[in-house]
């Protein structure tokens, strides 16, 4: 039977500080953002002002997102045309960040998400 | 606060979000704990994966979704790119880049582990246990045994210990029914012979104890087959880990079970018959309280009084055909009589006479409840 240990190596100091995520991101620096529909961002390289890089890692800048901390309310604007209003809710059950690295075959445990940007109402246009 | 959303133009499909119940994160954040998937069944099945901890196990489900769920991260652009426009908002204070996108999270439900005894041969006392010095067996150590079993190390030692799990010559295996009985029966004669106290049996002294007068050269009763016999009959003494309490219920109902077996399971037995040949089962002068009441689960009572063995194995694991072979054995039970051979199938955990009123009639004999059929 196959198994495999989960390493938390990467949480352990977020684990005993119990510094846990309060915000929209995690102490960590991650963010979980869900759309309750299909979000179309391109594929290719363009020579534009939204590509760029992180890294070797080549981006699109596809959106701009306003959290109002002290209402929770979030608003999405997906590129030039399309607004979405949503919220900052708190997951019922927390969710484990892990990565399976296919080429060691290890398993991390990377980060904790406790809070996600939720977008569940249609997109609005921007006049 | 505003945020610059990017995300990359190929993403990581090696992400994937868990869910992490109270018990979960309790594990994680003990720096001590280890947590641990595994897939049962073979490489080739698609079984179920469950993760475990030292004691406990949870069986993961993969719930789909249809939603956009981007996986983010903070990071500070290499060059700075003005907008075309901010929509009225502030200027956006840090950039976001999606790493991944999932369809999916795992559930997880806090399950009991099963242990995997598939592969494990069955050592029914002959000498020349394993066959070929172990070479054909599959399950070669207690590591084998706890790698191909779906749950947590506790988990799976407890049940080995139930089951009679014993290592012989460093190989896995279960003592067969017969030889856990002769074993316990040596066990108890010679700690009976020796005056050893029955609350406090040390595993050497009861070792040396059945190991007195034999020739050991013949010897099945190896030291293993002996602590065997006390992990299931006893339980550890809590301030010596060398050391078992004799669970004394629990030796009176295993014999209860194979006097039933040998004189009821062809025909019906009256009970003051049967409490006889029970006793006489027993080692010469052995302490034992015994009563019909400790083998319920096991017999049935054909012509109202006599009894008859019974065993849960041979009874449909449909509820309604159960209850339909129960009421064709026997047409009106005692409530406390039927409850056993139908409890494991009360999986929604409802009261007992709740869930036996689903299939079954109920009514009140004085203080009795007799159960009959619909």
């Amino acid at each position: 039977m196959p198994s495999v240990n989960v390493s938390k190596r990467q949480l352990q100091a977020l684990l005993q500080s119990d510094q846990l995520q309060t915000s929209v991101s995690t102490p960590l620096g991650n963010m979980m953002l869900e759309i309750q529909g299909d979000l179309e961002a391109p594929q290719q390289w363009h020579e534009d002002p939204r590509f760029s890089m992180d890294g070797e890692h080549p981006l699109v800048r596809w959106g701009l997102l306003h959290i109002d901390t002290s209402r929770n309310n979030a608003t999405l604007f997906v590129g030039r045309k399309q607004r979405l209003l949503g919220s900052l809710v708190k997951l019922d059950t927390p969710l484990g960040l892990i990565k399976f690295n296919q080429q060691d075959g290890t398993v991390d445990m990377q980060d904790i998400f406790y809070y996600k940007v939720l977008f569940k109402s249609r997109p609005l246009p921007i006049m | 606060m505003s945020l610059n959303l990017h995300e990359r133009l190929s993403t990581d499909g090696s992400f994937r979000l868990l869910h992490l119940t109270p018990e979960l994160l309790e594990v994680l954040k003990d720096s001590n704990s280890k947590l641990q998937f595994k897939a049962a069944g073979n490489d080739e099945d698609d079984g179920d994966v469950v993760l475990c901890s030292r004691d406990k196990t949870w069986l993961l489900r993969q719930k789909n979704h249809s939603n956009t769920v981007m996986l983010m991260h903070e990071f500070t652009p290499e060059q700075e790119t003005s907008l075309e426009t901010t929509f009225g908002l502030p200027n956006p204070t840090s950039d976001f880049a999606g790493f991944a996108r999932t369809t999916f999270e795992y559930e997880t439900k806090k399950v009991s582990g099963i242990i995997n005894l598939d592969s494990v041969p069955v050592h029914n006392g002959s000498l020349d246990f394993p066959p070929a010095d172990g070479q054909d067996l599959p399950v070669k150590s207690m590591d084998d045994l706890l790698a191909s079993s779906a749950c947590s190390e506790k988990e799976c030692l407890s049940q080995w210990n139930q089951l009679g799990g014993c290592t012989v010559k460093g190989y896995p295996c279960i003592l067969s029914s017969d030889f856990l009985s002769k074993a316990l029966h040596v066990t108890l004669m010679s700690a009976m012979a020796e005056s050893l106290d029955f609350s406090r049996l040390k595993l050497d002294e009861t070792f040396d104890a059945v190991n007195k007068d034999m020739d050991q050269d013949s010897n099945p009763y190896t030291r293993e087959v002996i602590k065997t016999t006390l992990e299931k009959y006893g339980k550890r003494v809590k301030d010596d880990d060398d050391c078992w309490q004799l669970d004394q219920k629990k030796v009176a109902e295993w014999y209860g079970i194979r006097a039933l077996r040998k004189y009821a399971s062809q025909s019906s037995i009256p009970p003051a018959e049967f409490l006889i040949k029970w006793k006489s089962t027993f080692p010469p002068y052995a302490p034992f309280d015994i009563e019909i009441e400790m083998l319920r689960g096991w017999f049935f009572r054909p012509t109202g009084s006599n009894l008859q063995y019974l065993s849960k194995n041979t009874l449909p694991s449909d509820i309604k055909e159960r209850f339909k072979m129960l009421f064709k054995l026997q047409s009106q039970w005692d409530m406390d009589d039927i409850a056993p051979f139908v409890e494991e199938l009360n999986t929604k955990g409802l009261k007992i006479d709740v869930f036996i009123m689903k299939y079954a009639r109920k009514r009140r004999v004085g203080k009795k409840f007799i159960i009959s059929s619909r």
